[in-house]
């Protein structure tokens, strides 16, 4: 035990705070990102929100109603894209940029953060008066690229279902690195920082108010990804479209359509010959279905998918919502474990009274 | 409606569906002439008005030629005729009946259960399931095994006017599943996707469509059957929108009534909950692992003992390859790596600590312990109590594991024999006690599974059994996992009180033997209440059904020396298969032997009755065996016994003229072996029955595969001490035919037809269900004895080739043709001379080689051409050659089947492909070249698609390498060796791996016989006439032609 201890903290990180004190993250950030680059994921339950820090280090004119971070209590680290995009800010910026940027974002000191087309502006309050104007370049993708990116999503009908439902795939950059090119930034010189300040200059671009917004922005991505095809000049109407007219005659109805369409391997990224073609053996099933087993057996735990699905998406709801579920899946599994019955049923009788 | 219904039962007729629009379309198709429809109607399709659905029309692209619509594939080979090659497709209407997705499930698995129905019954079949038919049934079973599994969401559908509606959806995307579903997907047949309307219709899209029908109705009626939309009932779906969500899912409307405000939101958060399911991490190549370690045993010694709570279990951290799971980096390493990316092994890590936190963080969704770890810095491991422990790899485990993640366990955990369980413990006598008695008496003990044994229930866990006492110190017991025997197990709260209760409820005493073993290797722990993990047996019951817990054939088993009057060699494996037998007959137990074709079943059963007869009293005879065959093989068998064991008194009881009541009686005891067939058993049941026999014997033992039919109640019937069934074909894949046969050999053993059917034969043939299958093997292992012709064992002991005649006989509709045709020769030739005389006598002796193959042959009653078949009942060598492509098909093997008549190949072939539903290939002089090349590369090519080449001898003399086959059959002969052998080499060759077996067909009586002798016996004579082919026989006087070709009485097969 007392060896383990000591293993699990190298350099001499602050012993855990009493529970009071709520400035432990902002002490703690800049000297964790040192050893490991992935601060933000080890955040603190009890960090509840900046505002209630007594004594920041960083001391600028608060902004009412500022773009800030959100920093939920107790939830999993965000998500991938926040995490890579700012990584790029971790590696980039010097350590006081970093610890006083990243704080600024938690502040809310972002007057207003503007993320349309390829602009990612934000105004930022820091301990001067006026407020700077804090900008993000990406290089913008090609009239050509841009076909280039369509036509090898198109291909590839697991990419074009994601996107279309909204998704952004995680392994989405398997299409544009062929092309040599990246959708995301996340590397050091995808993000090109400009600012009013005066710690901002062409050679070292990366200020607080660069670190800042890259924060937010990168906050923002994570919500909704997609903006990120309009930071590279490709709106996501025009890809969509796009997408729409090389995919694959889909399933075609006009009805509604679910809200998620998951990706199956070795299903729905192949597609079906047309018919036509398929003449040889247009009255045959393929031999796969003698090896289509499908046992009639419960799971190796009961709810294991409601399990898997994790908390309600509607936390702040009053109903019991997963408890209900659960029993609707006790009950479905049951049923089906019984059997469709009638037919069997009735022969067995027949059987019996012989 | 009439018209439909009545030629459900006359003629064959094809069942279709398709899926479009939430429904099922069935339709049905039956012989039609091409372009005869009206307008653009399906000219062969009606209305399966017997099917309880609504009326519809729907329209499909069908295969066709020239415009007009072709009969199916599926039709075409039920009507005996070659392949139909369309051109392309062809627009048509058809009329359908449709029904919903909810009863789409019941209504296939019905059709399935009538279509199979109908080829027991061995009239032919009357409904054959289309290609679109068995895809939607698979489908439908898919969707089932989905919702016993609960392998289901609650979905969210959109429409484009942004209206949200509720669906249960299943859940594809596991990789299991997807497995599964990617072979569905993947075999779907254009017919199945051939619907013309307003969607589109690709493979995906309406398994899809299909699947999801299928699902949301079963949990919808279900819920709506369980009245849960009672629990909502009080609430205002607007206030709340996962209220109005489950408004959707729990009721008859789907509609989720939440403002149009709310919907953006409320789909991006049920997409991002469902989504969840599909994290499979950040990185493809690389997994975080769980590894949960036992406590070090320090400390832990004694034998039963509940850990205290200071024991700690560890659960540490690592990452591994997805691509090599070997390699593996602990966490305590990681954190000693470069941040950036390390080569491990040849295989980068792409920022390995953040990879670990990362996932960490991910994990931690699903557990709140492996939340704690993301307040350390450097997180290696973590250390938990018991309770814990048991919690994590209970229930935590196996999420983690679907999410991605790979937990590893300790070994104990996984094993089933670490589970808790009650275990049959039976005590017998030893095997050599018994054997001895059963020397000194000849009726020997009948012991069998009626016998009464001993038996008591022990709690078992693994290797450990347990007192009552010391098992109920569990019940009080808080931890689930404790140490027994110095190893952890698993025992579940839920598991100790059923176990108690079951002890209490059955103390032991006496019952059945085939009821214990039924309790012992096959019991339903639902009903139970606790799982039973086997038996646990000593004396004369372990050596037959081994002593531990899986059953299985006994290994030790007194080897019986070849019997001295046996006219040849055993082969080892038939020894050990004559030992067998012996063994288990002295025991009371009816057996199957059911070696391969081939091997031999014949021999060994002849030297089990000659063994027996050592057994006996000088002088004295054991009781008579009655051995019930089909007829085709009485001429086999009368000539396997002469050449063996020509010592064995044989009688052969069938034709008008067999013997009667007490007549029979007396004869019958005077003989060894009394040969009848299946046609005749039931008939004369009442004086079979009036004779004491010492056993009986079913040959081709699958004839009783039907347990409704006459004969298979009649062999049920006959009172006898032992039985033995004998079987070429893989009976325990035939679940019908293997309760039937198992019925017979020991009555009752697997319950009552309709209680197996339910437990065994439809999870086991329709959903391949792998353990219930294993369960059922441990059942009837120990009844069956089954070599093939790939076991190692058995093939150091058989030859490259193996040659064999086989004796058909002749029906009487082919006896009184060939008659005549005789005397009509005899009479002719008489009154000419010379050529023409000459003539006469060739053209007789092809008419009767025409009329021994088929009466039709030589009749041209039809024409071969034509869709109609010929009838395979009324040759007697159709019948045997039926009844052995079956047994070729079910090995899995490939056959050539050689005749010297090109049309005999047209007649076979339809015949074929009519009777065994499957493609049949015809090579023959008038085949194009380029033809002939595909159709040796179709025959030869390793799927096995198309098993069966018939060839006609002159095209297949030469040139041809087709060692696909491992049969080859001489339907009709040449009576020239030489021509013969190299037809039989096509498959004979340099690639061919496995014995050959050439079967050499014969027709008993005939000329064919008394030809077949002459070349057998090899005289000088032979070797001349040879020679010159068949012009000897043209110069043979009247005499010696009448001689040589009347017809002897024993052709003839009258079955009336």
């Amino acid at each position: 035990m007392a060896k383990k201890a000591s293993k699990k903290k190298p350099d001499a990180a602050p012993p855990p705070p009493p529970k009071a004190d709520r400035t432990v993250k902002v002490v703690a950030k800049p000297q964790l990102s040192g050893v490991i680059p992935t601060a933000p994921k080890r955040a603190k339950p009890q960090v509840a929100s900046f505002r209630s820090t007594k004594k920041p280090l960083t001391n600028p004119r608060r902004v009412r109603g500022g773009v800030k971070t959100k920093s939920k209590p107790g939830e999993a680290p965000k998500s991938w894209v926040t995490q890579r995009v700012l990584r790029v800010a971790e590696q980039a910026a010097s350590g006081e940029a970093l610890r006083e940027g990243l704080e600024y974002a938690a502040l809310g000191q972002a007057k207003r953060l503007t993320v349309e087309g390829t602009l990612c502006e934000a105004v930022i309050q820091g301990r001067a008066d006026k407020p700077y104007k804090t900008t993000l370049g990406l290089e913008v993708f090609s009239g050509p690229e841009q076909e280039q990116v369509i036509g090898t999503m198109g291909e590839q009908v697991r990419y074009a279902a994601k996107l279309l439902a909204g998704e952004l795939p995680s392994n989405i950059e398997d299409v544009f690195a062929p092309l040599g090119l990246r959708l995301l930034p996340t590397e050091v010189g995808d993000l090109r920082p400009a600012c009013t300040c005066a710690d901002w200059s062409e050679e070292s671009p990366w200020c607080k108010h660069a670190v800042c917004l890259t924060a937010l922005l990168a906050e923002r991505l994570g919500d909704d990804p997609m903006l990120v095809f309009g930071l590279r000049g490709m709106p996501i109407d025009h890809l969509v479209e796009g997408l729409r007219q090389r995919r694959v005659a889909g399933s075609g109805t006009a009805g509604p359509t679910p809200v998620l369409q998951p990706h199956v391997p070795g299903v729905t990224d192949r597609s079906s010959a047309p018919l036509d073609q398929s003449l040889e053996d247009f009255w045959e099933p393929g031999a796969g279905l003698l090896e289509l087993d499908t046992p009639i057996e419960p799971p190796p735990i009961n709810c294991l998918l409601l399990r898997r699905l994790g908390p309600s998406p509607f936390p702040e709801g009053r109903f019991p919502l997963l408890g209900l579920l659960a029993t609707c899946y006790d009950l479905i599994g049951e049923k089906a474990a019984e059997g469709t019955g009638s037919a069997a049923q009735d022969e067995d009788d027949g059987d019996e009274a012989d | 409606m009439v018209q439909a219904t009545a030629a459900v039962g006359t003629r064959a007729m094809v069942i279709h569906a398709s899926f479009t629009d939430g429904r099922l379309h069935l339709w049905c198709e039956q012989p039609f002439e091409p372009g005869s429809g009206p307008g653009d109607a399906h000219p062969g399709a009606i209305r399966p008005d017997w099917i309880d659905g609504e009326p519809s029309e729907i329209r499909l692209r069908l295969p066709g030629s020239g415009g007009a619509v072709l009969p199916s594939a599926t039709l075409a080979l039920e009507m005996g005729s070659d392949r139909p090659s369309g051109d392309g497709l062809v627009e048509v209407t058809v009329p359908t009946v449709s029904v919903g997705p909810g009863e789409a499930g019941t209504v296939l698995e019905t059709l399935a259960d009538r279509a199979d129905a109908g080829s027991v019954n061995g009239v032919g079949r009357a409904l054959v399931l289309g290609a679109g038919t068995v895809y939607f049934d698979a489908a439908a079973r898919l969707a089932r095994h989905l919702l016993a599994g609960q392998r289901f969401v609650p979905m969210m559908l959109q429409d484009e006017e942004g209206d949200l509606t509720a669906s249960w959806w299943p859940w594809l995307a596991d990789e299991a599943t997807a497995r599964r579903v990617a072979l569905l997907v993947g075999s779907m047949p254009g017919a199945a996707r051939a619907m013309v309307d307003e969607h589109a219709h690709d493979a995906w899209s309406v398994t899809m469509a299909f699947l999801s029908g299928v699902t949301d109705s079963w949990c919808r009626r279900t819920l709506i059957g369980e009245e849960m939309n009672d629990t909502i009932e009080d609430t205002d779906p607007r206030a709340d929108p996962q209220v109005a969500w489950l408004h959707g899912l729990l009721s008859t409307g789907v509609a989720v009534p939440a403002p149009g405000t709310q919907r953006s939101e409320i789909t991006r958060r049920v997409r991002r909950w469902i989504g969840s399911l599909e994290e499979r991490g950040e990185s493809s190549a690389w997994r975080l692992g769980f590894r949960i370690a036992e406590p070090l045993a320090e400390g832990l010694n004694e034998d039963i003992k509940e850990p205290d709570g200071s024991v700690r279990w560890s659960l540490s951290f690592f990452v591994q390859s997805s691509v090599d799971p070997e390699v593996t980096v602990e966490a305590a390493d990681i954190w000693l790596l470069s941040r950036d990316s390390v080569v491990i092994q040849g295989l980068t890590l792409e920022s390995p600590q953040e990879l670990l936190m990362g996932e960490l963080g991910r994990a931690s969704r699903y557990d709140k312990k492996l939340e704690e770890t993301l307040d350390e810095s450097e997180p290696i491991e973590i250390l938990l109590e018991t309770k814990d422990a048991y919690r994590f790899l209970r229930e935590v485990r196996p999420v983690l594991i679907e999410q991605g993640f790979v937990v590893e366990a300790p070994a104990w955990w996984d094993s089933p024999a670490g589970r808790l369980g009650a275990r049959l413990r039976i005590e017998s006598d030893p095997a050599e006690v018994l054997m001895q008695q059963a020397g000194a008496d000849a009726g020997g003990p009948q012991l069998g599974l009626g016998t009464l044994v001993g038996y008591h229930w022990e709690i078992a866990i693994g290797d450990t059994t347990l007192t009552l006492h010391e098992f109920e110190q569990f019940a009080s017991k808080s931890s689930p996992l404790v140490r027994i025997g110095g190893k952890w197990v698993e025992i579940r709260p839920e598991d100790v009180q059923n176990a108690i209760k079951f002890i209490q409820e059955n103390p032991g005493g006496e019952m059945e033997l085939g009821e214990a073993m039924r309790l012992a290797l096959a019991s339903d722990p639902t009903q139970t209440g606790v799982a039973v993990t086997g038996l646990h047996a000593t004396g004369w019951v372990a050596s037959i059904f081994g002593g531990g817990d899986s059953g299985g054939v006994a290994l030790e088993l007194p080897e019986l020396a070849t019997p001295p009057l046996f006219r040849g060699t055993l082969r080892p494996y038939q020894q050990r298969g004559l030992s067998w037998m012996a063994f288990m007959e002295r025991f009371g137990f009816g057996v199957c032997l059911a070696d391969d074709m081939g091997l031999g079943k014949t021999v060994q059963l002849i030297a089990l009755l000659q063994h027996e007869r050592t057994t006996v009293e000088p002088g004295q005879r054991p009781a008579p065996t009655l051995l019930v065959v089909p007829m085709s093989v009485i001429g086999n068998w009368v000539k396997e016994t002469e050449r063996f064991a020509p010592e064995l008194d044989v009688m052969v009881h069938h034709g008008p003229e067999r013997l009667q009541g007490e007549a029979f009686v007396e004869e019958a005891k005077k003989h060894d072996l009394i040969l009848t067939t299946y046609a005749l058993i039931n008939r004369d049941l009442e004086m079979l029955e009036a004779v004491p026999w010492g056993r009986m014997v079913l040959d081709e033992a699958q004839f009783v595969k039907n347990p409704q039919a006459k004969q298979s109640q009649a062999v049920r019937a006959v009172h006898v001490p032992r039985r033995i069934a004998l079987t070429g074909t893989p009976v325990e894949n035939r679940l019908s035919e293997l309760w039937s046969i198992m019925d017979f050999l020991n009555p009752g053993y697997l319950g009552a037809a309709g209680n197996f059917r339910r437990r065994f034969s439809v999870p086991i043939e329709r959903h391949r269900d792998k353990s219930k299958m294993e369960k059922l093997r441990g059942l009837v292992r120990p009844f069956i004895l089954r070599r093939v012709k790939t076991d190692p064992t058995v093939v150091a002991d058989l030859p490259e080739k193996l040659e064999s005649r086989e004796w058909c006989p002749l029906t009487s509709e082919q006896a009184a043709l060939y008659e005549s045709c005789v005397k009509r020769m005899l009479m002719e030739v008489e009154q000419s001379e010379g050529i023409h005389r000459r003539g006469l006598v060739l053209a007789a002796l092809i008419k009767l080689k025409q009329i021994c193959n088929h009466p039709a042959q030589m009749l041209k009653d039809q024409d071969p051409h034509a869709a109609a078949v010929i009838d395979p009942t009324r040759s007697g060598k159709c019948v045997r050659l039926l009844e052995m492509l079956d047994e070729v098909l079910s090995e899995g093997d490939q056959a050539l089947i050689f005749t010297q008549f090109r049309q005999m190949g047209h007649m076979l072939s339809g015949m074929l492909r009519h009777e065994l539903g499957r493609e049949i290939l015809f090579l023959h002089g008038g085949t194009p070249q380029g033809a002939r090349q595909k159709m040796i590369e179709r025959f030869q090519e390793a799927t096995g698609k198309n098993p069966i080449l018939i060839l006609s001898l002159k095209a297949g003399g030469v040139g041809l390498n087709l060692t696909a086959a491992n049969h080859v059959f001489h339907f009709d002969r040449w009576w020239n060796p030489a021509v013969e052998n190299q037809a039989t080499d096509r498959a004979f060759r340099i690639g061919q791996t496995r014995t050959v077996q050439v079967h050499k067909y014969v027709v008993r009586g005939t000329l064919e016989e008394r030809i077949d002798e002459m070349i057998e016996s090899k005289t000088e004579l032979a070797e001349n006439i040879i020679g010159q082919g068949e012009r000897w026989l043209t110069e043979l006087d009247t005499d010696q032609l009448r001689d040589l070709l009347a017809l002897r009485a024993d052709a003839i097969a009258d079955e009336e």
